[in-house]
Formats: structure tokens, sequence, C-alpha cells
């Protein structure tokens, strides 16, 4: 029977020095770093930039880990440093301005993104407008409350772990989570009010 | 339970509402939240208005990496890891180094080790600092000023190349110290001469204005950076009465389009092979294209790079770090010439490889400033020439499809005649009558209704063809047929840049602008959107740094790599500045 090493005992035989094990921390994070850097972002090229510079720093940095957190903790934290950092550079660089109104490219537009993914044309206009509601609910959020909302969420973390991957106690955490999800229902119940209005 | 203690247990139960909703709560807690919701109504129609709230969040999309990320992640990962055998290799050399030579001092034997560890981590510390940063030239009062790429200083690393992107991108930099080489700036004083040397700030990076928070109310207090400015534009015309001649038509054709042809270069520059060529590379795969028939050679791609240096307004016998690396490429190219006269092997592009190296070779004479250089391309272009004409066809033209390699090999010839070699009118002419005789035989209605499908292809070629006329000679045409067929062809069929047909773009722009006109400004103002547009980094954010300043190669240009997709950028770029030898540009 196949034991399935944890991501810990990984890390560690990649300090060893085994290559296979790093292959196989990639091949774990990369899906879960990649969608996490893009609902913050909505960019996919840029989502796969900073998951690549997760690896990078994580293969830099492979002495100075140790295993007092889980992995994912670790993981989590690292990117986020790495997010606020581009999040700063993408503020202050001037916004990609698409030239070319007409020519879209594979994760250069949401509605490209939105088109592709829809594989079935009838129902292509409810899930764009589903899409573009979950967008406008998740930007809408302060960018504290967003990262947290997205660990906690999407990337499936504990409180405790989400805690220690933003550097802030739990009990903020579960604020954060409750302001977050209270701003989306509030966001909810005004356009079901517009709507009837 | 009385109103009161319901009352009392809902304020206790709503904040674990969102908590259960996540999943986030479990045993005891849970189990009292569940008994509690099965009797307050309130409580379970907030619980079920979180319910919708996260079952519209769980809508969000996901992504999939891409096809290319393993391998884009594999190749940043092997320069981690050449970097740090590097750092390993050095230390350890000169340990050795220093051991050897400590021996020579009549040291106590304690001190020996003390004094060994003291000068290798002084040396190690020398050797990990980050290298010298990249100088470029800004004037402020309308005269001087040139892109010259680190002038005089160590070569830069990879941060701070990326600075350097970043910074000709924002126009930033200070004012600093005169600290540029001599020898590319005018020797006389009457000359031009900038005043003042922008230098990007050092590698390290600048002082946040607000440091990392560190704390949940740092993070609540996190400001929004304010919106900064739009970059003045960078880069001036400076050094030499040529360099500056020629600059300025790069600088009047549009701040943006400066500094789109700056970075490509920076970006050529950069990834250059040390043996000075640049590299057909498939972009699909990374990998060096098999050699078959129809791939782009390492020859055509070179080729273009200099030709690309060369209508920026760069020269092979300039000192700087640009002209040194055209003059690089040049010789590589002229190191790859066989006894034949041809320069690419049979099957990849030959005549495309040997019209494109024509081409530059030609320039490269035409720009020689010294007998020299003049001996040291001559015979090679009056060979390179002499190949490519003894393989025109019997009908006149090149090649048996499309116009475009007749086009080329026109092209070619004229820029041989330009740089004052003898061409054969005969070879011209009858290319020009082949493609007359290309359009005639293609308009016919039998051919066009033959199929659907060839007929996009024979559109594209009828629409080409006509160029050829406009770009064989150098006299003015406006008002000849040749160029209102040209015209109505450019307009009929413009070309669009994710097909990739970079040389087209190339041709068809020389053309335009020779016949200027209301024509070229739609057409410039549509080039310059559609390439600058797409340059990864400076308008639009790069797939990874280290392609900051280049082009993605796109349709058919997809076999011929990001080295040829940029530099047919900057020609494209370039080519309404007037440098072209096509139109005998001012030497």
């Amino acid at each position: 029977m196949t034991t399935i090493k944890s991501d810990a005992e990984l890390m560690l035989e990649f300090q060893a020095g085994s290559e296979a094990a790093f292959n196989e921390l990639v091949a774990r994070y990369k899906t879960p770093l990649l969608n996490f850097f893009f609902r913050l972002s909505w960019d996919r090229q840029f989502s796969e930039d900073c998951c690549q510079e997760v690896f990078c720093r994580l293969f830099r940095h492979r002495k100075d880990y140790v295993p007092s957190a889980s992995f994912a903790t670790y993981v989590y934290r690292i990117s986020r440093n790495l997010w606020i950092d581009r999040y700063r550079v993408r503020q202050t660089t001037p916004a990609p301005v698409s030239l070319d109104a007409e020519a879209v490219e594979d994760g250069d537009s949401f509605g490209a993104f939105v088109r592709a993914e829809t594989a079935d044309p009838s129902h292509g206009v409810e899930v764009a407008d589903e899409i573009n509601r979950v967008r406008r609910a998740l930007d809408s959020l302060p960018p504290a409350l967003k990262e947290t909302l997205v660990l906690v969420k999407y990337q499936g973390l504990k409180y405790a772990e989400a805690a220690d991957a933003l550097g802030v106690p739990v009990g903020t955490v579960r604020s954060r989570i409750h302001a977050a999800i209270e701003q989306v229902r509030s966001m909810l119940e005004a356009e079901a009010k517009g709507v009837r209005d | 339970m009385g109103t009161r203690d319901t009352g009392k247990r809902c304020d206790e139960i709503r904040p674990l509402l969102s908590d259960a909703a996540l999943g986030q709560l479990e045993g005891a807690a849970l189990e009292a939240l569940e008994a509690h919701l099965a009797t307050c109504r309130q409580c379970a129609r907030r619980a079920d208005e979180i319910a919708e709230a996260l079952e519209l969040l769980d809508a969000a999309p996901s992504v999939a990496p891409s096809a290319g990320f393993d391998e884009s992640l594999a190749l940043r990962l092997r320069t981690e890891r050449t970097a740090e055998v590097r750092q390993q290799v050095g230390v350890f050399a000169l340990l050795a180094v220093l051991l050897r030579r400590a021996r020579r001092f009549e040291l106590g034997a304690a001190v020996y080790p003390l004094v060994l560890m003291a000068m290798s981590y002084v040396l190690w510390a020398v050797i990990t600092r980050d290298g010298g940063y990249p100088v470029a030239v800004r004037d402020d009062g309308g005269g001087g000023g040139r892109l010259m790429l680190w002038e005089g200083r160590p070569r830069p690393d990879s941060r701070s190349q990326e600075l350097l992107m970043e910074k000709l991108a924002e126009g930033e930099g200070t004012v600093g110290e005169d600290a540029f080489a001599r020898s590319e700036l005018p020797a006389e004083p009457s000359d031009l001469l900038p005043r003042h040397v922008v230098e990007p700030q050092p590698v390290e990076p600048p002082a946040r204005e607000h440091p990392e928070p560190r704390t949940p109310q740092e993070l609540e207090k996190w400001p929004e950076p304010p919106r900064q400015p739009a970059p003045a534009p960078m880069l001036r015309v400076g050094g030499s009465a040529l360099a500056q001649s020629r600059f300025a038509d790069i600088r009047t054709s549009g701040a943006h389009v400066h500094r789109a042809i700056s970075g490509a270069l920076v970006w050529l520059e950069r990834n250059q092979e040390k043996d000075g060529s640049w590299r057909a590379v498939d972009a699909r795969t990374g990998a060096k294209p098999a050699p078959t028939p129809g791939d782009y050679s390492d020859v055509e791609v070179t080729a273009a790079g200099a030709l690309a240096f060369m209508e920026s307004g760069f020269t092979p016998h300039g000192t700087g770090d640009a002209s040194r690396s055209l003059r690089r490429a040049l010789t590589w190219l002229l190191r790859q010439q066989g006894a034949d006269g041809l320069f690419a092997p049979a099957g990849k592009r030959q005549i495309e490889a040997q019209a494109m190296v024509c081409l530059a070779l030609s320039e490269a004479l035409r720009l020689a400033d010294s007998e020299t250089s003049v001996r040291r391309f001559r015979p090679a272009v009056e060979q390179a020439l002499g190949a490519l004409v003894k393989r025109q066809g019997s009908g006149g033209g090149w090649g048996t499809d499309a116009p475009d390699l007749t086009i080329m090999a026109l092209m070619a010839t004229s820029a041989a005649r330009a740089a004052g070699l003898a061409v054969d009118p005969a070879a011209q002419d009858s290319a020009l009558a082949w493609l007359d005789a290309y359009r005639a035989q293609n308009r016919s209605p039998g051919i066009v209704q033959a199929s659907r499908e060839p007929t996009a292809a024979v559109a594209k070629g009828l629409s080409f063809a006509p160029l050829g006329r406009v770009l064989a000679t150098v006299e003015a045409q406006a008002d000849s047929e040749a160029a209102a067929e040209a015209l109505a062809g450019l307009r009929e069929a413009p070309v669009v840049w994710q097909s990739g047909e970079c040389f087209r773009w190339y041709a068809a722009t020389l053309a335009a602008y020779r016949l200027n006109g209301r024509f070229w400004q739609e057409w410039r103002s549509d080039l310059v959107c559609q390439i600058v547009g797409r340059q990864e980094g400076l308008l639009r954010a790069a797939r990874l740094p280290a392609q900051r300043g280049s082009w993605e190669p796109v349709g058919a240009s997809k076999g011929a790599g990001r080295a040829y997709a940029t530099a047919a950028a900057v020609l494209s770029l370039a080519a309404s500045c007037g440098h072209s030898p096509l139109y005998g540009g001012a030497r």
C-alpha cells in the first residue's frame, strides 16, 4: 500500500535534496496557488507569474523551512507576502491598456475568460452574469477582507491557519470573515431591492 | 426557552452562523447552533441569507495552469540553480587562491585562518553584490541625450535589468554625475551634449512609502497608493550628428514608440547568445525546431535582429553596448556564409534568410565609416547577392506561391544598390514583371472560383504584390498607378498582428511610409496601437519579468521565436523613421 507523504515530509525531503519531492509539492499546490492569485487579481497571466514566483521562493529559501506549522500555512504566508508586493506594483504601474479593443487574448479579458469557460452557449449569458456578480462582490471588499475570505472560503484554510498565514490573531480572521460575508449579503439584498423597485 | 433568553442566545449564535456555513464549527458548538436554528426563525432566516451569499461566492471561476506553465517554471528554477552553483564555485575558487597566496607571508600559524576567513568574506561579499546599474541619458533642455546601454559599468544582473525596464517605462531617474563612456559621444563641444545624466536608482528597491503592515490595525489602515501621472518621454537624441538625426526620427514618432523600441533593444541585447546570434526557438515547445523545410533559421532571426538595431539608429562602429551587440551579430552572420555565398542550409527558409541577410549586411556596408569596414562587408554582400540572384526563377520570381519571397528579394537588391553595389537591373525588372503576372493571373475569375480555401491566401497575395513596385525603387511614385494599387491593397487587407506575418508588417509599413499622405497617418496609428499595445511589460503586464520589452511570437511567427517577433516589431515601428536603405537614408 502506497503511503501518501504529507507536505511537510516532502518539504523536508526536498531540503535533503530530493527534486522529486519538490515536483510533488508543485503538482499539489500549483492549481490552488494559481487560483488564490486569480481570485485576488482576475488576471490569469499575472497569477501564473505569481504562482511560479512562490515556487521559486520556496526553492530559494528551502534551507529556512522549519516544520513548526502546517506547510499550507507556510506556502500561503509566502503567497500573501508576494501578493502584497505585487499589489503595490500593480497599483503604481499604469494599468494594462488594450489599445486594440477588438483583439481579445486569453487571460487578458475577463469577458474572454467567461466566454472560454462557458461550455454551453445557451447558458453563456447566465453564467457570465453570475460570474460578474461574484467578481463585483469580491472586488467590493477591502483588500484585507478579500484576501482573508479567499484563504478561508476558497483555499479551505481553517481560521487558525489563515491567522498564521496572515500574521493576525484568530479573532481578527473571524471578524473579517463575518464582515466580508455581511457585505456580500448586503449587496445581494440591495440588488434584490433594486429589482423589486 | 423565553423570548428574552432566545434574544440573548441569538446575539451569541449569530456570529457563529458564518463559521458554521464555512465549515469552521464542529462538535458541541455546532450542535448547539443547529438546535437553536430549529427554534428561532430569525436566525434561521439569517442563516439562509448567509448560505445564499456563500452560494453566490461558489460561482467564482477557477482556472487551471496553462499548457506552458510547467515548462516556464522549470526554466525559472534552472536559473535559480545556476545562480546558486555559480556562487558556490566562486567562493571555493577564491578560497583556494587565497590559501596559496597566504602561504607566502611570514605570519604566525594562528593568524592564517583568520586572515583567510576575513579575506574570503570580503571577496564573497564583492562577488555576490548586485552588479552595476544601467545608465540611460535624458536631456531636459531639448538638446541631446541618447540611449546608452550600461556604458562602462559591470553587466547588471537580472534584477538591475528589470529595474531598467521599469525605469524606461516610467521615465524615472535622478540627476547624477556625468557617468557614461566618452567614445560614443561627440568629441566636439559644439555638438549637442546632454548636461544631465539620468541614472536609475540602484538595485536596492526604494524604501516603501508605507512599510509592510505587521498588525491588523496597520493593515486596516493600509492606504490606497496614489495614481502616478503619465510618465514623461524619456529618451532624446544625442551623440554623433548621425545618431542625433537618426534617433530624432524615432523620437518624432511618438514617446510611446520611442519607449517601445528602447525596451525591445534592451531585451534583444540581454537575450543575445554568447556567439552573437539570436536563436530561432519554437515558441510552442521552447526548443530549437527540428531542421525541416519551412522552419526559421538562426541566420534569419539574427539578421532581423541586426537590422532592428540599425533601423533604430545604431551603427556597427559605435562603442556602446548596443553597437557592440550589433557588431557581434554581424560578425556571427559573416561567419555563417558558405563558399557558395549562401547563409542558411537548404530547405530552412533558405531564400528568406538569404534576403534578410542581404538587407542587414547591405545596411552595414552603407553605414561603414572606414575602408576596413567596407572591405569587411562588401565581398560578403556581393557574394550573398550573387547567390540570391542565381536562385531567381526563370519567370523572374523567387518561389512560386505567394509574392512575399519575391518582394523580400526585391528589397534586398534595392538595399544592395543603395549600399553602392552594382545590381543587374534585369533581375529587378524581371521580378517586377513576375509580380505583375501574378496579379493578372490570380485575378482571373476561373482561379478565384476554383476553391474557397486558397482564396484567402491569394487575396492576401494580391494585396501584397503591388508593394513590390513601391519598394523596389527609391524615387517618389506617389502618383503612379503602382502606388494607387498598393494603397488599395493595403486598405483592403490590413495586416493583423495576430497573424504573425512579421515581414509583411515591415514591408507594408515601409510602403505605406513611401506613399505618405493621410493613409500613412492612419496606418501608423493602427500600427502603433497593434504593436506597442502588445509589448510585454510596458503597456501590458509581462507574462514573465524576463520577457519584459519583447513580443510574444504569434501566428505564423511562432516557429521563429520571441527574438524574431521582437526584431520584427522594432523594424515595423522604426520603419517610419526613414533610415531604411530603401530610401537611401542619411549617412
